[in-house]
């Protein structure tokens, strides 16, 4: 059990492919079921693997439940999956615990969102008014093709002849591409990419045990990172050291083909961020509270938990230090209990709350450590400009996406009681000040400070969700039993 | 103010169910505006829920409770206020006697007779009235508003003690508000835990101090003495031997049952979407589950043990505001039927993936000492020694939860808006106005705010 089966593991579990500067994300409908099989069956021998990293291309692919339904799969052969990937994003109870409400509601979304047809949502309809006339709604996104190259070189081709591949014999319909901006983008401290906000992002991420990258983390600093395999790799022992249920299919005289082992849950959403109203906000707070030019700078901190530079409020709460810009190193629970540092709501905080969230520290990380996920995301549109005076009004943002195995657990968790949990760590009423979904007076965010906290107040909408949906992303030697399964 | 369940228990006539299901569904929808029951208008009601569940004669109703005072001075409350929205639910019920019929005492007997209260109640603030409760969260929004005007900036620049002082004064200028500064303790047991537990362990200590006394020294009463603390060896040794057979029993049983668990649950996974209706709507959530006691006596006496044991810690907890560590908890009971299923009912802060959780990190123990004595079509999963092993089978333990729930139909919270946190932070900042040094002085005081 304490090796990873690289081999049969598509390669983008274990890595984010830094090296492959172009990404596209290619969404296909089936159009003919039995081509359609055929063709991820062939797929199967070229996708890429964690076995080695790759030099020119990778190939990975992803499937929906409605995709896995196109291809022929009975309603008893896909009872086994994680619920929240057969139901999908968009029910009302999906919503709720995600938070896509308001702008962010399902109905709107670019991809992913419900279909006219109403396609098997089962709770109560939801409104079907509003919806936009190109958008491509759930019941049409079946496959998730990942498609990476080293550059605009070798991606063209790629892209070419997959698309060709895919589509030849009117096996998919090609339905929509989302197009990442190249790596490396813009940089922090020459390593890790910056979001639209303007801060380093992608510094902490849990290292997978078994991986070869936890043998290089040793006391602390291993309990603060290293989660076991079965959180990111179904078919391993997870958190628990139990197995994650594992989806099956009916075999012959009753025996089960674990179709689970080696694959995992992909979490796709498109994120927009609106650049000018972070930038408004915290220009009207940090003019009101005096004439401090770094005032901008620290409210922006405060609001996420790092300094523009990815350095860390718990670290370094008074300025910015790009030395301290990769440090992972640190907990709240010692240096920063009341958040007089870095701010209780604050997003990163949230999102990981590391030792803060038991009365014992070391309890408190393997507690945290049951509800992490592998962020994959990549950043598009272009960006807007330091000096921009308005907004450019161009579409930018993060393609969220992250892996974990337990979607329930893990991805919806976080979502649901870390970010946008109003009473998070005892607050009362905020949410995540990024990716909360404030009142229409606007929201709050509580600066814990001394003598007395500071409330900013007005907080927008600054991340709006625009597409979504749960894949699964099987192992190779699943894939195979699936395009073959009847 | 003491807290109390109610737990009314009442047979739902034959063909009714639907109709009653119907009934209760609308009023749940509307519950804070709904004036037939009256729910929100009750001064006295923290948490209130109807659900039905299978009884071995058909379908009970089950009408839940956590009030400030009596359950009956709180039903002769109700009785009065709503007549209708009583009539109109329990006219479902067997022999039911209408409060139209004219015979109110006969009505609230009905009631009265049918209530099995809780065997374990939970309370996270005992003693704390919804009146209380309430007030207090409008000092606290007072209080932050006041620090929030801008005319108070120069504030920000003062002494924690001098803004603890600009508070109170403001506080005592403002009638609305003055009430703060008077004390209003809470019972004995909940503000000096350690002197109750040391008043009780003196007895205690001093009994068993003289039974070792008299089983040693030489004397008249050494031979009985030794003879009952032999035989209490001896059942106690035989209980463990029992238990240990009645867990191999059921490992057999999971061994030869025709369908595995996952598969079950798979099955019945469709019907999640019943319970989530309204699910995670507010940022409280209620859960509602039965299952069913083991057969045999031995499992019976077990789960009445363990379930008193948990009502001990409850009440002589020294923490308050959690049980078993898990924060989130309001109310909570569990209650054995006469029909012999155990029924869980209990309002809390946050998702039901996030309560489930804490079940399985923080009190795996306790919880499997409970519901390993009971099983259902998914089944309790796998335990050793009472406590080991069961509920720390992660994916297990919260299909078994799920499997168990029972769609509640209508439920009612008095707070929606408050977390057990903010109610506990609440409380300290009203306490601390007094007495600053009560919460670590007015730097931690203003932490609060």
């Amino acid at each position: 059990m304490s090796t990873i089966e690289r081999a049969d593991i598509q390669g983008f579990v274990l890595s984010g492919y830094a090296a492959m500067h172009e990404a596209r994300y290619v969404f296909l409908e089936v159009a003919d079921p039995a081509g359609a099989r055929r063709w991820l069956g062939e797929l199967a021998s070229r996708v890429t693997t964690a076995i080695a990293p790759e030099r020119v291309r990778c190939i990975n692919v992803a499937l929906t439940c409605r995709g896995l339904a196109a291809l022929g799969l009975g309603e008893a052969q896909l009872s086994t999956f994680a619920p929240p990937f057969q139901e999908g994003m968009t029910t009302p109870y999906r919503r709720r615990v995600l938070g896509d409400v308001g702008p962010s509601a399902p109905d709107t979304w670019a991809w992913g969102g419900p279909s006219a047809s109403g396609g098997t949502v089962p709770e109560d309809r939801v409104p079907e008014d509003r919806v936009p006339e190109d958008r491509v709604p759930e019941d049409r996104v079946h496959v998730l093709l990942l498609l990476f190259a080293r550059d605009l070189d070798a991606m063209e081709p790629l892209l070419e002849a997959e698309l060709s591949l895919a589509t030849a014999d009117g096996a998919f319909r090609h339905v929509h591409t989302l197009r990442p901006e190249p790596l490396p983008g813009r940089l922090s401290v020459g390593k890790f990419g910056v979001e639209h906000f303007g801060f380093a992002d992608g510094m902490s991420q849990p290292v997978i045990r078994g991986s070869g990258q936890d043998g290089k983390l040793a006391g602390e600093e291993a309990r603060r990172h290293v989660a076991a395999t079965g959180e990111f790799v179904l078919g391993y022992p997870n958190g628990y050291g139990e197995l994650t249920p594992s989806p099956w299919l009916p075999g012959p005289d009753g025996t089960k083909i674990d179709v689970g082992r080696n694959g995992t849950y992909l979490v796709v959403r498109q994120l927009k961020q609106d650049v000018h109203g972070f930038r408004e906000l915290v220009r009207a707070h940090a003019g009101a509270a005096g004439s401090d030019p770094d005032a901008e700078a620290r409210l922006a901190a405060k609001l996420v938990g790092r300094w523009y530079s990815g350095a860390p409020l718990a670290r370094t709460p008074h300025r910015d230090d790009a030395d301290l810009a990769t440090d992972n190193a640190f907990g709240y629970a010692e240096v920063d209990p009341y958040g007089e540092r870095c701010p209780i709501g604050a997003h990163i905080r949230r999102a990981n709350p590391r030792d803060s969230i038991a009365p014992e520290r070391a309890r408190a990380l393997e507690l945290t450590n049951l509800h992490r996920i592998l962020r994959r995301g990549r950043v598009y549109g272009p960006e807007l400009p330091d000096d921009a005076t308005d907004d450019d009004l161009v579409e930018r943002g993060l393609i969220f996406m992250c892996i974990s195995a337990n979607l329930e657990r893990q991805f919806e968790f976080v979502q649901q009681t870390w970010c946008n949990n109003p009473k998070f760590s005892n607050l009362y009423e905020e949410q995540d000040p990024l990716l909360g979904t404030p009142p229409p007076e606007g929201g709050l965010f509580t600066v814990q400070g001394s003598p007395i906290a500071t409330r900013v107040r007005g907080l927008t909408n600054f991340v709006t969700v625009r597409g979504g949906a749960y894949f699964f992303l099987p192992g190779v030697r699943a894939l195979l039993t699936l395009t073959t399964a009847t | 103010m003491p807290q109390s369940p109610f737990t009314i228990l009442t047979p739902v006539l034959e063909e009714h169910e639907a109709a009653l299901t119907e009934l209760l569904r609308g009023i749940g929808d509307k519950v804070m505006e709904d004036r037939e029951l009256g729910l929100s208008t009750l001064d006295r009601l923290h948490y209130a829920s109807f659900s039905i569940v299978r009884g071995d004669d058909g379908p009970l109703l089950v009408f839940e409770g956590n009030i400030d005072g009596s359950t009956a001075a709180f039903l002769e409350h109700l009785l009065g206020t709503s007549p209708d929205g009583v009539d109109a639910v329990y006219r479902h019920c067997a022999d039911y006697p209408a409060l139209a019929d004219g015979d109110r005492d006969a009505t609230l007997s009905y009631l009265l007779s049918s209530d099995i209260g809780a065997d374990t109640f939970f309370v996270a603030w005992p003693g704390q009235s919804l009146d209380m409760i309430r007030r207090e969260e409008l000092l606290r929004r007072w209080i932050q508003d006041f620090l929030d005007r801008p005319e108070q900036a120069a504030l920000r620049q003062e002494d924690p003690v001098e803004v603890h002082r600009a508070v109170v004064k403001a506080v005592r200028d403002d009638p609305s508000v003055r009430w703060a500064l008077e004390a209003e303790p809470l019972p004995f047991h909940v503000r000096r835990p350690r002197t109750v537990l040391a008043l009780l362990a003196v007895p205690a200590l001093a009994g068993l101090v003289s039974v070792v006394v008299a089983a040693v020294r030489p004397g008249p009463a050494r031979r009985p003495v030794r003879l009952v603390l032999g035989a209490l060896g001896v059942a106690a040794a035989g209980a463990v031997v029992r238990l240990r057979a009645a867990e191999r029993a059921d490992d057999q049983h999971e061994a030869s049952r025709p369908t595995d668990w996952e598969t079950v649950y798979a099955a019945w996974s469709k019907n999640l979407g019943q319970f989530r209706h309204r699910e995670d709507t507010k940022g409280q959530n209620h859960l509602s589950s039965i299952a069913d006691v083991k057969p045999g006596l031995f499992r019976l006496l077990t789960l009445r043990s363990v379930l008193a044991a948990i009502r001990a810690v409850a009440t002589l907890s020294t923490v308050r505001g959690q049980l078993g560590g898990i924060t989130s908890i309001h109310f909570a009971r569990w209650v054995i039927t006469p029909d012999r299923r155990l029924i869980f009912l209990s309002n809390f802060d946050g998702s039901w993936e996030n309560y489930l959780g804490d079940f399985v990190d923080l009190a795996a123990r306790g919880l499997t000492a409970v519901w390993t004595n009971t099983h259902n079509d998914v089944g309790f999963p796998h335990t050793t020694w009472l406590i080991e092993q069961g509920a720390r089978d992660e994916a297990r333990f919260k299909a078994f939860a799920r499997y168990g729930m029972v769609p509640t139909l209508l439920w009612y919270s008095a707070y929606p808006q408050l977390s057990v946190a903010n109610i506990s932070n609440n409380r300290a900042i009203r306490e601390g106005l007094r007495l600053p040094e009560s919460v670590g002085g007015p730097e931690f005081w203003l932490r609060r705010l």
